[in-house]
């Protein structure tokens, strides 16, 4: 081996190496070569004046959106002063709280995650566009009316729950709950809200949280054994008992919460591992299981809790029933580039229909009046929209990845 | 289908070192050795090959930080640069391998060095760069940094908002194989050109395959300059031999 420490070295390749050094130090401190959205790097809020008005702020993914510009938790639009600059980071009065200061389109200089303020927000999907080569303009706050409902939300990487009022669109309270919260239902009478976190990754801290909603405080939570992992979450037409499945495999099954009582009644096994997607059928008498990575769909009878069938359709990804509950739909992501949604007669369990939808269909919704269907493609970013009368499907791009999805009627 | 696991931090008082800084770091000195044994081995003054190497180097890390500013959203950068370049620090490493490459050329052109020991020294951190970039590939793997497309391939990591190719893990386990078959091949000699075209269209032509399974807009733009470039410097050396019957040959020793 030859030894490469004995040449000498000119002041200009010492300068380099210095160069080279400093730059390894930064990278061995804090760079990443990664693909974290704006939203990883910078999970918290700042503060800065849109119009005059001070604003608070936060990422979604990449795209900086308007939280609220009204009082709203401990953000007070009186303490923070834009009379100098309509567009500019704002003076702070005495007594604000620690926010970052920045602008429309950013937090202020060197603004890391650990210098962020305390997760007491959620962000609002408010579509906020950058406009090539012109200063970004704020778009026109939305019409709202006040019936709208409030949206519940998990906020998986900040591990909390926050309750959002859509007639102004601001947070109205945002709840820490267990590691990595993944699903929320909510019983039919709005009194509480069940959500499922899938615990640390390493097989124990799974929990499932019941939160008051006239109070909008935590009533129970429901820790769970080593290696059971809460991730699909389905609750009755009646509101007391909650269907969890539990995702981790082998031991994979589904349990059977009481809402009242915060307490697992009992634990269905089922052989697909890895499930996911849980949905009721209208009635309730029946549990479907989606378990993409197994392939199959367990249809379970919810009064004797057993297996009724299984269906075997690859790559499931969501169900959604008609009004009646006699026909289910699912949407399975195994063919590409063109993904199928399966409609199944519920009495027979057979398909009877197929319908072609974009790449990588995920969610599933039924509309008022079952004549259409709503589908999401994640992997190509589109929307396809099935009438059901005219058995017909039209697929529209809209761009990104898309999770989630539901008609406002 | 393959469990996923948080990366691994070491505390060390204020500072939190995570597995991928250490690992890109740790890459970086080890391509580094391994360039410069190759070049003591082919009688280029250890001086002149370690000031090449922390020219390349720096000139790379630039552009991959401006590559990432500029590319993640030129408007923005556009509008408000400084701004930007305090939002959005980070690297990309399409740029950091084009970068090298440019500032590679740049510092030969600078000491005027023939087109022949141009190629040479490019040759001779082309045939470490996947010792190198495979390590620097095993911290992205840890970090989950590059999220594919969802999907229920065998090859897919369960991440917590459901089961995706980690691409980063796909390019680690690409790069095992072709780090073999390099020292495999260096046991000939092999003309002048032959690594740093066979990486441009080896490596470029995978990324082209891996960007498909992107869950981001597809860039091939990476992917398709480095087979370009590496075919023309396969062009180079084809008509170098052609021209000189008896052209020097890198001789086969332990790296």
């Amino acid at each position: 081996m030859i030894a490469l420490t004995t040449f000498r070295l000119t002041t200009s390749t010492k300068l380099l190496a210095a160069g080279v050094a400093l730059s390894l130090s930064w990278i061995v401190l804090s760079a990443c070569e990664c693909d974290n959205t704006k939203e990883q790097d910078f999970p918290g809020f700042w503060v800065t004046c849109i119009g005059n008005k001070p604003t608070l702020m936060t990422y979604n993914g990449d795209a900086a959106v308007q939280v609220s510009s009204d009082p709203a938790g401990n953000f007070n639009p009186s303490q923070w002063d834009c009379s100098k600059d309509p567009n500019s980071p704002p003076q702070a009065k005495s007594g604000a709280p620690d926010f970052k200061l920045g602008s429309p389109t950013g937090p202020g200089p060197f603004a890391r995650p650990h210098a962020a303020a305390a997760h007491t927000y959620s962000f609002i999907p408010k579509q906020l566009l950058w406009l090539p080569f012109t200063p970004f303009v704020p778009p026109a706050a939305p019409a709202c009316l006040p019936s709208f409902p409030d949206i519940i939300r998990t906020n998986h990487l900040q591990n909390t729950v926050s309750r959002v009022a859509t007639c102004p669109f601001k947070v109205v309270v945002t709840i820490p709950v267990v590691q990595n919260p993944l699903q929320v239902a909510i019983t039919p009478d709005a009194s509480t809200a069940v959500v499922t976190s899938f615990g640390d990754f390493n097989g124990d801290g799974g929990a499932v949280t019941f939160i008051d909603l006239s109070t909008n405080k935590i009533a129970n939570t429901l820790m769970m054994p080593d290696f059971q992992t809460p991730n699909g979450l389905a609750i009755s037409p009646d509101g007391a008992t909650a269907y969890v499945g539990n995702f981790t495999s082998p031991g994979q099954s589904i349990l059977v919460i009481n809402i009242p009582t915060h307490t697992i009644t009992a634990t269905i096994p089922i052989s697909a591992a890895y499930p996911s997607a849980m949905t009721l059928t209208p009635d309730g008498t029946q549990l479907w299981v989606g378990s993409p990575l197994a392939g199959e769909t367990d249809i379970i009878d919810t009064l004797s809790q057993t297996t009724v069938t299984r269906l075997n359709i690859q790559a499931v990804g969501d169900v959604a029933f008609n009004s009646t509950g006699t026909k289910a739909y699912i949407t399975s992501s195994a063919s590409n580039p063109a993904g199928q949604v399966f409609a199944v007669d519920t009495s027979t369990y057979r398909v009877v229909n197929t319908y072609t939808v974009g790449n990588g269909p995920a969610d599933i919704s039924m509309s008022y009046g079952d004549q259409f269907l709503v589908v999401n493609n994640y992997n190509d970013g589109s929307v396809s929209i099935i009438d059901l009368k005219q058995d017909k499907v039209k697929t529209a791009q809209f761009g990104a990845n898309p999770i989630g999805i539901a008609f406002v009627e | 289908m393959i469990p996923y696991f948080p990366q691994p931090v070491l505390h060390l008082g204020p500072f939190q070192i995570h597995a991928f800084g250490f690992l890109a770091a740790l890459a970086v000195v080890l391509g580094g050795r391994v360039v410069l044994l190759r070049a003591h081995r082919e009688g280029i003054p250890a001086e002149q090959m370690f000031q090449f190497c922390c020219w390349t180097y720096l000139f790379g890390m630039v552009c991959a930080v401006l590559s990432k500013l500029m590319l993640d959203n030129f408007p923005a950068f556009f509008v408000d640069p400084v701004h930007a370049f305090r939002t959005n620090l980070g690297f990309r490493s399409v740029g950091g391998i084009g970068g090298a490459f440019v500032g590679a050329l740049l510092w030969c052109r600078w000491k005027r060095l023939s087109l022949f020991e141009t190629i040479r020294r490019v040759d001779i951190v082309a045939y470490a760069t996947p010792f190198a970039w495979m390590i620097g590939r095993l911290g992205c793997t840890l970090a989950h940094d590059h999220r594919g497309l969802f999907t229920t391939s065998w090859i897919a990591v369960q991440f917590p908002e459901g089961s995706r190719y980690d691409l980063g893990f796909i390019e680690f386990l690409f790069l095992i194989p072709l780090t073999i078959a390099f020292k495999m091949l260096d046991r000939k000699p092999r003309p002048v050109g032959f690594y740093f075209g066979l990486f441009g269209v080896v490596y470029g032509g995978f990324r082209i395959w891996l960007d498909t399974l992107h869950a981001q807009p597809l860039r091939f733009y990476g992917g398709a300059l480095g087979v370009l470039v590496g075919l023309s410097g396969w062009a180079w050396m084809w008509a170098h031999q052609r021209s000189h019957v008896a052209g020097p040959a890198v001789t086969p020793a332990a790296v």
